[in-house]
C-alpha cells in the first residue's frame, strides 16, 4: 500500500480508537459524537498529510517528526473549535495525545507504506 | 671465516628464488603455506608492489606446478572484491611456476579476533566471508580450505578469502585423484572430506567449514576433541538461538541437511542482522513479539508515552 493510504488507514482508525477513549471520561460523554468525529476527521487528516511527506523521503525521523507536527496543529484547532457546554477547551488534553498519535501515524506510514516510483529512483541516486 | 652471520646470509640467499630473469624483483618473504611460498615482489614493467606465490622447492615440482597453474586459473575465474586478483604466471629457470597477485595488507581472521570485536563485526565479516564463498559456488566452485588462517582482513574491514590452492571446479578432474577430499586442514573439514565414502564434496563442503568458522568466531573456541564438550556448550548458551540455530545448521553431519551454499548461509546471517526470522530456527510467538519490540523500540516508546497520557487526561479531567 502507498504511504497516504496508510497514513488514512492509520490515522482515522487510530483517531476513531482515541475519539471512542473519551467516552472513559464522564465530563465529556456529553459532547462524545462530536469527539469521535472529530477525532476521526482529524485522524485523517493527519494521516494523508503524514503519508505525503513520508513519501518524499525514506527516513523515519522526518515522517514521525510530520506526524508530530499535523497531529499537534490539527489537535489544536480541534480543541480551539469544541468547546464543552461551559466553553472551556481542553488545549493540553486534546494536543498532548494528539500529537502522539500523528507521531505514531508517522511511524505506520514509513514502516508500513511502499515506497512510491519516484521516491525509489530519488533514494537509487 | 666464515661467522655464523655470513652463513645465515649465504642459507637465504640460497634459499631465495632467482627471478632474474623476470619482471620481478625480491623484496621479502611473506608467508608459506602447503603448496606454495609466497613474497613480495615489485614489478619493474609498472613499478608496483605485487604478491608472487611460487611452488616450493621441497616438493615435487612438476606435480605442484600443474596445482599452482590450476589454482592461478581458478582465481582468475573468480573476478570478485573478496577474492585476490591474479596478474600473471610464469615458470623459473628451475622450472618452478609462480603467479602474481594483487598484494594485500591486512592480517588474519584469526588475529583480528584476538582485539575482542563486536558481535556485530564479526557477523559482518563472516557475512563478508559468506558472499565470496557464495559467488564461488555459484561458478561451481569449491574451496574446500577454508579456515580463519584463510580470511584476511584488510585495515578498512574489507574481507579476502585466500589460498585457493585445494580448490577445485566441480566439474573438473583433478591432477591426483581425490587429492582435494583428504586435503585441508581436519579440524575446518567436513565429514565427507574425512571420509570420501560419505559422499563427493560440493558447495555444502565449504558451508560445513563456513560453520566451524562461525562458532570459532562467537565463542573462541572449536567444537574439537581437545575441548571440553561442556565448555563449548557454555560459551554457546551465551549465544542466541537463532545464531546457535545457523551454526548447527551449517555443521550438520549430512549435507543435505546444511545450506546448499555460502549464499544462503549468507542470507540467514543477513536476516538475523537485520532482526528477521532466520530460516534455520522456528521461533516462538514470545520470540517473535519480543523481535518485533526490538526492532520497533519508537513505536513502543510512543505508544506508551500516548497511554500515559490519556491515563493522565482521564485522571485530571475526573477532578
Amino acid at each position: 500500500m502507498s504511504k497516504p493510504l496508510i497514513g488514512i488507514i492509520a490515522g482515522a482508525t487510530l483517531g476513531l480508537l482515541d475519539g471512542l477513549s473519551s467516552y472513559l471520561t464522564p465530563a465529556v460523554r456529553m459532547i462524545f459524537l462530536q469527539i469521535v468525529i472529530g477525532s476521526t476527521l482529524k485522524g485523517l487528516i493527519t494521516g494523508i498529510l503524514t503519508g505525503l511527506i513520508a513519501s518524499r523521503t525514506n527516513k523515519l525521523l522526518p515522517a514521525i517528526a510530520a506526524g508530530l507536527v499535523f497531529g499537534l496543529l490539527l489537535s489544536y484547532g480541534a480543541a480551539a473549535f469544541t468547546p464543552d457546554p461551559n466553553g472551556h477547551h481542553y488545549y493540553f488534553q486534546i494536543m498532548l495525545p494528539g500529537a502522539v498519535l500523528g507521531a505514531i501515524v508517522g511511524f505506520s506510514t514509513q514502516k508500513l507504506g511502499i515506497p512510491g516510483r519516484s521516491e525509489s529512483a530519488r533514494s537509487e541516486r | 671465516m666464515l661467522t655464523d652471520a655470513v652463513i645465515q646470509n649465504l642459507q637465504k640467499v640460497v634459499s631465495e628464488p632467482s627471478l632474474a630473469k623476470t619482471r620481478y624483483e625480491l623484496k621479502k618473504l611473506i608467508g608459506a603455506g602447503g603448496m606454495g611460498t609466497v613474497y613480495l615482489v615489485h614489478d619493474r614493467e609498472l613499478a608496483r608492489d605485487v604478491a608472487l606465490k611460487l611452488v616450493q622447492e621441497d616438493l615435487d615440482v612438476e606435480d605442484f606446478s600443474i596445482r599452482l597453474r590450476a589454482e592461478a586459473r581458478t582465481l582468475a575465474q573468480l573476478d570478485h572484491p573478496g577474492i585476490v586478483s591474479v596478474y600473471d604466471v610464469g615458470v623459473l629457470d628451475d622450472k618452478r611456476v609462480y603467479y602474481t597477485m594483487k598484494f594485500i595488507e591486512g592480517e588474519s581472521l584469526e588475529q583480528a579476533l584476538k582485539n575482542e570485536p563486536s558481535l556485530a563485526w564479526k557477523l559482518r565479516i563472516f557475512r563478508q566471508v559468506c558472499e565470496t564463498i557464495g559467488f564461488a559456488h555459484a561458478r561451481e566452485i569449491v574451496h574446500l580450505d577454508l579456515k580463519p588462517g584463510n580470511i584476511i582482513v584488510a585495515p578498512f574491514g574489507e574481507t579476502l578469502v585466500v589460498d585457493w590452492g585445494i580448490a577445485r571446479a566441480l566439474s573438473q578432474t583433478l591432477p591426483s585423484e581425490n587429492s582435494s577430499q583428504t586435503a585441508g586442514t581436519p579440524i575446518y573439514m567436513a565429514p565427507e572430506q574425512l571420509d570420501p565414502g560419505l559422499g563427493a564434496v560440493s558447495p555444502a563442503t565449504d558451508v560445513f567449514a563456513l560453520g566451524r568458522i562461525l562458532l570459532f568466531m562467537l565463542t573462541g573456541r572449536l567444537n574439537d576433541n581437545s575441548v571440553d564438550q561442556a565448555t563449548i556448550r557454555g560459551s554457546l548458551v551465551k549465544i542466541s538461538r537463532p545464531l546457535r540455530a545457523i551454526c548447527n545448521k551449517a555443521l550438520s553431519k549430512y549435507p543435505e541437511n546444511r545450506y546448499p551454499s555460502g549464499l544462503e548461509l549468507m542470507e540467514d546471517i543477513t536476516r538475523f542482522l537485520d532482526q528477521k526470522p532466520v530460516k534455520a530456527y522456528e521461533e516462538t510467538w514470545l520470540e517473535i513479539s519480543l523481535r518485533w519490540l526490538r526492532k520497533n523500540k519508537i513505536l513502543l516508546y510512543l505508544l506508551l508515552a500516548y497511554l500515559l497520557m490519556r491515563v493522565a487526561v482521564a485522571v485530571f479531567l475526573r477532578k
